[in-house]
């Protein structure tokens, strides 16, 4: 099982904050089917071209994927994943 | 000494979530750069406030922003955000950013040569149109006090050459979460590693912005130039509503009202489209 946590700001588009999903591989399968499950998430998580979102930063047990493989970094039952959203306003 | 910018001047619909403000300073539009200093003055005269009323541009942004020990971001776009990073990675002085939207803020600060700076996070800004505004989703503004308490707090440790943990903070007054994440340099980071700092070299022409939330639009020329407001205004007074002083020329047109400033920027309310603004300057104003 990994956990997944969103930002509030797509609380609304996913019903929840803090969802859990089995059977995931690496990051960007989950951001595929997460975009699969709540299709109003796509706009939210993928650019144009289909790729993640440049002010987007996602973390796995407190590591943000810089440290890690990027979006090709695998997942464990276990894992935590944290989604960020940078923010433009102020 | 605390050097405060800002383009913007006092409006109405400020008071209600920005503390430093009155309605006087409304009546007299002042520029809040200048009412915030004059506050602050009044609270504590012993301290030293330089208000700088410019818009932050590549051409102006190494002078405004040279010469201080730390930069608190309180900025509203990423555009200025990417403008600061390069600015203080190229002149070696740290800065904090902080972010807030609807019930979640973010600060950070990045410390040149030591922590991940902003493109390390993010290298390029979103596609234009895709974030979230607080013309969209507001901003709460016990989220803007509680952000900014966060930036303040790292900024005194900072100063005061205490330790501090380096991350990424993420406060949600919806889910009453505090997360954080340490963020590491990107070894390929374009701006922090290879020195490539294009937001401070680029841009041409007459800059348009929207203002979030409101019909204003803000004009920015691409040089530095010097308008005497009150020989402009002698012109336009034969056939149009014109207020002057030594700061600010108002000008009143049928569908919109400009605010013009000596170094040339300007604000056009009343109309939210950033071509017509620019159009409305070129015939009243550039010509």
């Amino acid at each position: 099982m990994i956990k997944v946590k969103l930002p509030s700001a797509y609380q609304k588009l996913a019903a929840s904050h803090h969802i859990e999903l089995n059977g995931m591989t690496n990051v960007r399968h989950l951001l595929s089917v997460l975009c699969e499950r709540f299709p109003q998430l796509t706009d939210e998580l993928l650019d144009s071209a289909g790729q993640p979102e440049l002010n987007l930063l996602i973390s796995i047990n407190g590591e943000p994927l810089s440290n890690l493989q990027g979006w090709d970094t695998n997942l464990m039952d276990g894992d935590e994943v944290d989604l960020y959203l940078l923010l433009a306003g102020g | 000494m605390l050097r405060l910018i800002d383009r913007d001047i006092v409006e109405e619909h400020n008071l209600s979530t920005q503390m430093l403000y009155d309605e006087c300073d409304v009546s007299d539009v002042v520029p809040k750069s200048i009412a915030a200093a004059r506050h602050l003055s009044a609270i504590n005269s012993n301290s030293t406030f330089e208000a700088q009323a410019a818009e932050l541009t590549p051409a102006n942004a190494a002078k405004l922003l040279g010469g201080v020990d730390l930069i608190l971001d309180a900025t509203d776009n990423f555009e200025a955000r990417f403008l600061i990073n390069d600015v203080a990675l190229s002149l070696d002085i740290p800065w904090i950013y902080t972010g807030a939207l609807a019930y979640t803020g973010l600060c950070m600060p990045i410390i040149p040569g030591k922590t991940a700076c902003l493109r390390c996070l993010m290298e390029e800004p979103p596609e234009a149109g895709k974030l979230p505004t607080c013309e969209n989703v507001g901003v709460w503004l016990p989220m803007v006090q509680a952000i900014v308490a966060v930036g303040t707090t790292y900024a005194l440790r900072m100063l005061t050459g205490q330790p501090s943990e380096i991350a990424l903070h993420e406060l949600d007054f919806q889910t009453w979460q505090w997360r954080k994440v340490q963020v590491a340099r990107r070894v390929d980071c374009p701006a922090c590693e290879q020195r490539n700092f294009k937001f401070l070299q680029g841009q041409t022409g007459m800059q348009a912005t929207k203002l979030c939330g409101r019909d204003m639009v803000h004009l920015s020329p691409e040089m530095e130039v010097h308008i005497n407001l009150r020989v402009l205004a002698n012109k336009l007074a034969a056939d149009l509503l014109v207020k002057v002083s030594e700061d600010l020329l108002q000008l009143h047109l049928p569908e919109a009202e400009i605010y013009l400033f000596p170094d040339g920027r300007a604000f056009v309310k009343g109309i939210s489209d950033t071509t017509r603004a620019r159009a409305l300057y070129n015939r009243y104003i550039s010509s």
